[in-house]
Parts: structure tokens; sequence; C-alpha cells
């Protein structure tokens, strides 16, 4: 029985690796409009940049590949991020703060989980009123204000730069994408995100058990939430309850440039890792550029739109 | 059954954990179910008044209302404050509950100053007297009894004259606005705008918008710094938005970067103290919340105003009388 | 020691208060093939689904290899050996072959999948099994005869005791059903028992050792092959004789109303020139890939055509959607009736009055009661088994799904009906049913066109076959030249 041998694929290629191009392209573009975009130091704090939106999106990646959706993230940012500037005055060691946020982001990620499995909840009003409850409740803890006051030590965590050139944060960075895409490519946990996301009748009918796997993923978003919100307290120096408004938008936004499908079941670490990037250089070159925060919004919504298009259209052509 | 006891079980939890926590908040309510009727100025019952608030999510916001508060516990006035959430409808809606529910004076900082025309026309109609505080609505003067506020353009306009002097008149600023096309953002804008043209020598070399959020700020000015062009100051049209673009200046390693803000939040002050901030302006958000329910409380016992325009005063802020406060 | 393996006993269950299955019975040896027979609803998914943990059963018993047992899930009831091939086909489209069959039992070291074990085990399965499918590609570049395929390795893969296989060789072609039947009798000697549920009586009586019957839920008899023929066979199944299995109605041959020049699409449709004369029922043979749905998808405006012409009642016409074909008086009864057919979350009468709902308009505006008479006329007409009209269309049978969909069709009184394996998974009532109906069509003065891959349902029904072999008209039979052996050959045509 001879093997058929695939001749290479144009159209494959473009569709697994075409973001890749667009990033190189883009960066291209935004160093020939400003020769100032190119300097490593820009470049640096475009890594700083990408790093809380990027684990936050590595998070909403394992619940989207497995067929869900989660809107609270952005709202477990801020309760976890005012309850690490409590934490995080200099009265504990900073392994408290940290504790603290992946603990409250896994209990949240786990309401988050058992609602939509065994409650049977859709995604989308299990997370919308999770994330409506914990916005109160940040407001609630905080009493309305920014916490200020942390430590000088936790201050340093996100200001901080390994062998002085590397930033700390773009360090966490890539051990978070490390450990994603370990789990995620090798692990028969990862493989079983893509069947429950591929078709979630054919994994439970194989003997996967997909209510476990449901919470686990949304658990997994919750946690990342928590190490965002402490970082961000670290970065901007003061625990405000309004923090992390909207970046559940720049997450799902991150994992749809980069290739992940609503439907489930597909889509790559290293798209999902483009797709931040992405949206932090175009942050970054307009606003070197001088032009407004607004356009933005404009660009980030027609790249969302090109990229969900040109993924149906890859599937639908055969 | 599983799937409902499921759910019941979830919403149990919730309700709850929000209600354990809502006990230990400030006096807040959404909206009550209370049908007690009093007359306005019967004296028979304590007064109540009803305190409506754009949003009470931030430090300044809630000066002001427990300021309110502690005022009406001295003159014998039941202050309820409700939070609009932003929403013009919201508001709309809570005063026409506020009138219904029989509440002797209304307070109101309005959301959207051109919508508010037609349901104070209500409450007077219904006998209730109105004051504004924090914002005046469009055409004031000829709907409510008093306002009561900060005004926005003047401490705008000592904002950027602080720094005009601190720059000798002559420098590049950078501006970072609130959300744009909100009353207070084009009124600060209008302050910084006066002093702007009498300083020809300050240029304005980078201007966005950060929706009030320190984060964005942060993001913003970092970036700003890579432009190539030199910032002298960065002038906030708040302290959230300061100690965001002072952060940024302190990573990039700038010590000469002057940072102002307004609205002299706790974030604000500890940054001042730290010397992250050069300074702010405080619109007495105490005093405001407090001269309200005085004023209203006049107003319900019939007399009539001196002056129906009350404005505190704006304080600057910086290193040198930041341990007052 | 029980000479069987397997045995449920007394087994019940209901759905909201229907009751689904009363006190059935099933006993199977090892290393028997026993077929699990009876109409559509009759009960056989619901215990098989029982029997692999997907529901539990209210009361009665199982015992599996000596010891008694109860799944509460398909993972508890795969670890005691027993496996499904579903007659729903589950593929997860965008992963590869290879990561397709281990589904839920992926080859590891630790926690880490051991991909180059599962790449060589899946060539391993799918040379044996003769499928030419690289364990790389994805399902979704599959055709649907391929997925099942790949089904069926999965099952077979597990290793179990006991194999149930429901419908496995409704969309594959003779020659891989032979390569399945070898791998059924290999599997027999190794003891495997398998279960084979399927409205194919051929094939019943080819591999299968016993037969248990079932109707209406309950449990009629079980008896060996030998002792039974069609006929008694279809009685217990039916409570009554059929006759003709295939009945012909006779209809006048008219004029040509639709001729179709030169078609082509791409590689798969190759330059297919053809008549349709008006009470006729022209059928289309070919092994799965042949091209037979590709070509009428092209016909219907599913698909762009890259060449040919398209004439009805001698004027030419351009169809370049659905709409258009629609417009000409053409319909289309799809091969997979859950993906393009049916709105599942839809009523029967939401479903019937799905396209010629304009007809049902009353001042402009939906009218209840004519929405609701249209769909009590199909529910009659075409002996639709639903509670109500009400019923939700996922909650029906395959067989009432598909005449829903016919019924959704004949309701828009078309003048060209084209059935795409309109009797796929149908119990062979509700086949018969269809076959009627079809008479009934032509000899009203409609035509139909009918895909098939059971030549002998070809032979039964239709006027004149055309055989197709990829993507090319190969030979044109008429009724007194029919021959399954004539057909065969046209479509194996070119071989590999």
């Amino acid at each position: 029985m001879e093997k058929v041998k695939k001749p290479f694929d144009k159209q494959r290629f473009i569709k697994e690796y075409g973001i890749i191009l667009i990033f190189v392209v883009l960066v291209a573009v935004m160093t020939i409009l400003s020769p100032n975009f190119a300097q490593p130091k820009n470049l640096i704090n475009i890594l700083k940049q990408t790093s809380i939106n990027g684990i936050l999106s590595l998070g909403m990646m394992f619940v989207i590949i497995s067929g869900g959706f989660d809107l609270s993230v952005g709202s477990i940012v801020g309760v976890s991020g005012v309850a690490a500037a409590y934490l995080g005055m200099g009265e504990y060691p900073l392994i408290i703060p940290l504790l603290a946020c992946i603990g409250l982001g896994a209990l949240f990620g786990l309401g988050n989980g058992i609602g939509i499995s065994f409650g049977n909840l859709p995604p989308f009003i299990m997370t919308l009123g999770m994330m409506t409850v914990l916005r109160g409740l940040a407001l609630v803890i905080s009493g309305g204000q920014p916490v200020t006051g942390i430590s000088g030590e936790y201050v340093n965590i996100s200001s901080g730069f390994l062998f002085g050139i590397i930033p700390y944060l773009a360090v966490y960075f890539v051990i978070a994408i490390a450990i994603c895409a370990f789990v995620l490519t090798k692990t028969v946990y990862g493989r079983r995100i893509y069947s429950c996301g591929g078709n979630m009748l054919a994994a439970r009918v194989s003997g996967i058990n997909v209510k476990a796997m449901q919470t686990s993923v949304y658990m997994i978003a919750g946690i990342m939430a928590g190490v965002a919100g402490f970082l961000l307290t670290a970065r901007t120096t003061v625990g405000a309850p309004t923090a992390g408004e909207g970046y559940e938008m720049d997450a799902i936004t991150a994992c749809v440039i980069g290739g992940v499908s609503m439907n489930g079941g597909t889509g790559k670490w290293y798209g999902v890792v483009v797709g931040a990037l992405i949206i932090s250089v175009i942050a970054n070159g307009l606003d070197i550029l001088g032009v407004s925060s607004h356009y933005q919004k404009i660009i980030k919504g027609i790249i969302i739109i090109v990229a969900v298009l040109a993924d149906v259209n890859g599937k639908n052509a055969r | 059954m599983k799937k409902k006891l499921a759910a019941f079980l979830m919403s149990a939890v919730l309700t709850v954990g929000l209600l354990a926590g809502c006990n230990s908040a400030s006096n807040e309510e959404t909206g009550n179910n209370d049908t007690a009727e009093t007359e306005a100025g019967s004296g028979s019952e304590k007064l109540k008044v009803a305190m409506c608030m754009s949003h009470q999510t931030n430090d300044f916001q809630i000066t002001v209302t427990s300021a309110a508060i502690a005022k009406g516990e001295e003159l014998g006035i039941e202050v309820v404050v409700f939070d609009g959430n932003n929403d013009s409808a919201t508001q709309i809606s809570q005063i026409e509950s506020a009138v219904d529910q029989g509440y002797d004076g209304i307070i109101f900082e309005p959301i959207n100053v051109d919508a508010v025309q037609n349901i104070v026309d209500y409450a007077t109609q219904e006998g209730v007297p109105v004051i504004n505080v924090v914002g005046a609505m469009t055409d004031w003067e000829d709907y409510v009894a008093g306002y009561v506020g900060g005004d926005n353009v003047t401490a705008g306009e000592m904002e950027m004259r602080k720094v005009a002097e601190l720059l000798d008149g002559k420098g590049n600023v950078a501006i970072l606005n609130g959300p744009m096309g909100s009353d207070p953002q084009i009124q600060r804008h209008e302050g910084y705008d006066i002093v702007l043209a009498e300083y020809p020598d300050l240029v304005v070399v980078n201007e966005d918008d950060a929706e009030w959020a320190t984060d964005k700020a942060l993001n913003i000015v970092e970036n700003w710094l890579q432009s190539g062009k030199d910032i002298d100051a960065v002038v906030c049209q708040n302290d959230g938005m300061a100690v965001g673009a002072a952060k940024a200046i302190q990573d990039a390693g700038l010590t000469d970067v002057i940072v102002t803000g307004i609205d002299a939040t706790s974030d604000g002050i500890d940054a001042i103290k730290s010397g992250a901030v050069t300074g702010t302006v405080s619109q007495d958000a105490a005093g405001q919340g407090s001269l309200s329910v005085e004023t209203i409380y006049k107003v319900i016992k019939g007399e009539t105003l001196d002056d129906k325009d009350l404005r505190t005063e704006n304080i600057w802020i910086d290193s040198s009388n930041v341990n007052d406060y | 020691m029980s000479e069987y393996i397997l045995e449920m006993k007394n087994i019940s269950k209901s759905f909201s208060g229907v009751k689904a299955l009363d006190n059935v019975m099933l006993q199977v040896k090892p290393g028997e093939v026993h077929a699990l027979m009876g109409e559509n609803g009759a009960g056989k998914s619901t215990l098989m689904k029982i029997l692999m943990g997907i529901y539990s059963s209210d009361g009665g018993e199982i015992i599996m290899n000596g010891g008694k047992y109860k799944a509460n899930n398909p993972k508890e009831a795969m670890s005691v050996g027993i496996s499904m091939i579903h007659q729903e086909l589950n593929p997860i489209l965008d992963m590869p072959v290879y990561e397709n069959i281990f589904v839920g039992r992926e080859l590891h070291k630790g926690i880490l999948v051991d991909k180059a074990a599962e790449l060589k085990e899946a060539r391993r399965l799918l040379d044996d099994l003769e499928i030419s499918v690289s364990p790389q590609m994805m399902l979704r570049d599959l055709s649907v005869a391929q997925c099942q395929l790949i089904e069926i390795i999965k099952a077979i893969s597990i290793k179990a005791k006991v194999i149930i296989m429901d419908e496995p060789t409704s969309a594959i072609t003779d020659h891989e059903v032979n390569v399945l039947f070898s791998h059924i009798e290999s599997l027999r000697k190794q003891g495997t028992a398998i279960i084979y549920i399927s409205h194919r009586m051929e094939e019943i009586f080819k591999i299968c050792d016993r037969i248990t019957v079932m109707r209406d839920g309950q449990y009629v008899g079980t008896d060996t092959v030998k002792n039974l023929d069609e006929n008694k066979l279809i009685k217990m199944m039916v409570g009554r004789e059929i006759t003709d299995v295939f009945p012909k109605l006779e209809a006048e041959i008219g004029e040509v109303v639709l001729k179709a020049k030169n078609i082509s699409r791409g590689k798969r449709v190759k330059d297919i020139s053809f008549d349709l004369r008006r009470g006729e029922i022209l059928g289309i043979a070919g092994l799965v890939g042949a091209g037979r749905t590709e070509l009428v998808e092209g016909l219907f405006g599913i698909e762009k055509l890259s060449a040919g012409e398209i004439y009805i009642h001698d004027r030419k016409v351009s169809i370049h959607s659905p709409r258009d074909a629609i417009k000409h008086g053409l319909a289309l009864v799809t091969e997979d009736r859950k993906g393009s057919g049916l709105n599942l979350g839809g009523t029967v009468e939401d479903n019937i009055t799905t396209i010629a709902i304009k007809k049902l308009l009353k001042g402009g505006l939906v009218n209840k009661s004519n929405m609701r008479k249209a769909a009590d006329e199909y529910i009659d007409k075409l002996k639709i088994k639903t509670p109500s009209r009400d019923q939700a269309a996922r909650n029906l049978s395959g067989g009432n799904q598909q005449k829903i969909v016919i019924s959704k069709w004949l309701l828009a009184e078309p003048e060209i009906i084209i059935m795409d394996e309109p009797t796929r998974g149908i119990d062979v009532g509700a086949k018969r049913d269809i076959y009627l109906l079809m008479g009934e069509l032509v000899k009203n003065g409609k035509s139909v066109i009918v895909i098939s891959s059971e030549i002998p349902e070809l032979m039964g029904i239709c006027d004149r076959i055309l055989v197709m072999a990829e993507g090319e008209m190969t030979g044109a039979l008429s009724r007194g030249d029919f021959s399954q052996e004539n057909i065969m050959a046209y479509a194996s045509a070119i071989e590999a």
C-alpha cells in the first residue's frame, strides 16, 4: 500500500503561519514609518506591554480551544489586583499575594467551570454574570478607591531587569508560554482539550470526562488572570478596582487573530503569542506616531474581522 | 433535577457572598421600596434627601458622598446615595423613583447635562426641590434651586498655570485626557486652553485619551517617551492617570519630568508624598458634599439663598502642603 | 459458566414518561456475530447506549463476562471490554486521523502523548483495513465514507470483547464492506462478539449467526440465521408481511424535462450529460468518491459549475443558487439530513413548512392554522411517526426525520426531485414508504433522480440507471439490462 506523498500545500502554509507573516510585515511598516520604533528600548517596552495581556490570552486560549468562552477574566484581574495590593505592602513575603491571586483566580474559575459544566449554563452567560459580580466585589473590597502603598520590592517585580536588560515581565511571559505550549502540544490533557473543543459529543462517547475538562480550563484561565492581576498591580503601583476593564476583549482578540477558532478545537499557542504581540505593536506604533488611541480600536476591529474571514474561508475552501 | 439544583446552589452562594460584601460597604442603595411618604418640610419625621451621583467608583466621588452623609447627620437629614453607573437612563429612573417615593429633596450630579431637563421639571411639579452638585446641567439656573460644585474649568486652569510657572513659560507638554467628550474632560481642557493661549512657548507635543485609567496612562506615556520627542511635563486630567504617567517616567529613568493631576484622590496624594507626582488640584470634594446638603436643607426649609451658584475653592497641593491631606 | 459473554435481562427505560424499552433481553455468545434488528424507533440504539454507559437503565440487569455490570459512562464500558461504532458519526473534523483514532485513549508515556507510537499504530490499522488515507490527514478533508471507516478502525482497535456496530456500512461501498467482513471474521476467530445493527438484509444473512428482533421497545424473539429468511424476519420486525420490498408502480414516461449537457466541476465531475424524462425514476450508481453528490450539488446551485448547461423544458436556465433551482422546480433531499436537511431544534411543523411557507401565508402574514394543516397533511401522507406536530425534529428516528425532509420539499411542489441516499439508515417499513412515495410522484407526472449505494435498491425502483466512476459517466442502463455485475463493472471502471 503506497503512502500518498503530499505536495507542498501553499494554502495550508499560509493558513498555519500566515499570522507570523502579518506580524513581520507590521513590524516592518512601523519601522519605516518611525525610526524610533525599532530602538532597542522601545522593543523592550513592547515586550513589557505584551506580557500581561499575553499571559491573560494564554489562559483564554485554553478555554476557547475547548469550545468555551470567558468574559470574566478582566474582572478577575481587578479583584486579584486589589487583593494583591493589600497583601503586598511589605507585611508579608511576596509569595503571599502571588498565592492569593492564584488561589482567587482558581476559585473564580472553578465557579465558572461548575456553572457551565454541571449547571449547563451557556459560557457567555455564566462568565458575564461572574464578570459583573467580581467587578462589584473589587469595588466593595477596595471601598471604591485604588489601594496604594505597595512595597518597593513588589514594584520591582515588574520594573526590574534580568541581567540588566531583559525585563522581568517578559521573563514571566516566556515562562508562561513555555508551560502552556508544553501542556497543549505534548500532554494527554492538552490533546483532550482539542478533542472536547473539536467535537464534545465524540470526546464524551470516547470516554473523556468532559465535565472535568471544562471545569479545569476555566480554572486555568482564572489562574492566569490572577497572575496577570498580581503583575498589573506591580506595574501600575496601585491596586485599582477598575483595573483590567476590557482586558477580556484584548485576550479574545489575541486568540482570534492568532487563529484560534471560536468554535473550538483549533488554535496554536504561537498564534496567540503573535496575536498579543500584534496588539501591542499596533498600540505602541500608533502612540509613537502620535495617533489617537481611538484609531487603535478601529484597527483592532478590522484585524479581527479579517482574521476570522480568513479562518472561515480557509475552512470552506476544499 | 440535577441541573436545577446546581443552578439554585450557585445563585445562593453568589447571593450570600454579595450580601456579606454589601453590609461592609458604605451606606449605598440602588433604589429601595420604602414607601414612607413625607410632606416637604413637615418636620414630623426625619428628612430624607436623595443624592444621585454619576458613579461611586473612585476616591473623589466617595469623599463627596461621605461628607454629605456626615453633614446630613448633623442636620438631622438622612442622605441616601444612588449610583448612576455612568448611565443617563439609570440616573433618570433614580430621580423619578426618589420623587415618587416621597423624598424631601434631591441632590444630583448630571451624567448627561442635556438629558435631565424633563425629569427636573417633573420633580419641581411634584414639589420636590432639586440642586446640582459636582457638575451642573445645561441652563441650571432655570431648572434647579442651586449648584454646588467645583469648577472643572478653573481646576484645569490652575493645574496648567502651575505647570507653566514651573517650566518658566517654556517647554514641551503632553496631555492625558479623560474619556473624550465627557463633561469633566471638556471643561478641564477649556482651562488648559486658557493658559496655553497665554504662553506661546508652551507646546503640546503629545495628547491622547487614557480614560481615567492608570494602566492605560502608563502604556501611552511609556510609548511617548520612545517617540523621540522631549517631554518636560505630563499634564493629566486626573490623579489616576498621573500615577500611571509617573511610573512610566520612573521606569524610563527620567527624573525631572513634571507630572500633575486633578482630584486629590488618595493615590495622587500618596504619589505626591513619594515624590513621583509633582502636584494635584483639590476641588474640595468634602466641601462640595457637605455644602450641597446644607444648601438643600435651606431650600427645603423655604429659605432664600443669597447665592445660587456656590463653588468650592480649588487648592493646589504639592510636596509643600501634602502632609495636610 | 454461562455460554454467553453478555446478557442483558429485563432492561427497561423511559424518557419523560415515554417508554422506550420494556423488559428487553439480549444474549450474545463469544465469537458470534449477533444481529439486532427492528424498525426505527424499536429501541435498538437506546439499548446499546445503555450498554455503553451513555444512558442508564431504569430496570433490569446486565451481566458481562460473568460479572454484574453497570457502566456510568463510556470510559467504564470500554474498560470492561465493550466498544461501539456509532450510527451518527462523531468525527473531530479539525484533528488528524491518528489523533481521532485514539481519542480518549491516547497512547502516552506518563503525561506526555506518544505521537510516534500513535502514528505507527494508525498506519498499521489503516493498511490492515486497506484504507488509502494518510494518518496525518484532517477528517475535514475526508469523505463521509472515509470517516465511517475511521470510526470502524477506532472500535476495532480498542480490542474489546464485545463490539457494537451500529449501521457500520451505511456510507461505504461493497468493496469496503467486504474488507470489513473479513475483519469481522478474524475478530470472530479471536472470540470477540459483535452486535451488528443494520437494515441491510443481505449483509445480515451473509455475516451473522443469530438475530434478535425488537419492535416498539419490546423484545420479539431470537433465532439463528439458518432458521430465518427475509420474509419471516420482516414479519417479526414489522408485525405484518411485506410482500414486495421494492414496489414499482407503473408510470407513463413522457417528454424530456431536464437536459444536462457537459456538466463539469473541476476534477470532481467531468463532462456529464444526461436526459431526464417526465414520469421517470433515474438512478445514479457509483462507488463513494465517484462524484454523484458533487454532480447534483452543482445542478442544484449549491456549488459552482466549471462548465456545462442545463435545460429545463428545452429552455436554457442559469442556476447560481438553490433559490434559482427551487424557482425552476427542482428539489434536493441531501445526503446528510442532520447536517443540511433539518432544523433539529425546530418542530415537525417548523421543518415541513420551511420552504413553501409563502404558500401558507394569509394576508402576507404567517398563518398558524395553514401551517398546522400542511404539517398534518404530510404527517398523514408519509406516515410520519411522531407524538405530535410540535415534537422537536431531533427527537425522531432517522426514518421519520427523512420523511420530514421529503415533506418539506414536496410541499413546495417541485417538478424534479433529486434524492441523495434517501433511505440511508432507515428501516424496511419506512424505506418501502419512500419507494411508494417516489412511485406516486412519478405517476403524477413528476420526475425523480435518486442516488444510492445500494444497487438492489436502484435496480428495484429505477427506470434507468446511470453509473459514474471517478467523475465520469461510465455507463447507462435501461431497466431491461439491469444486472448487479454490469453496474459494478461500470462503477469500478477505472481501477487505480
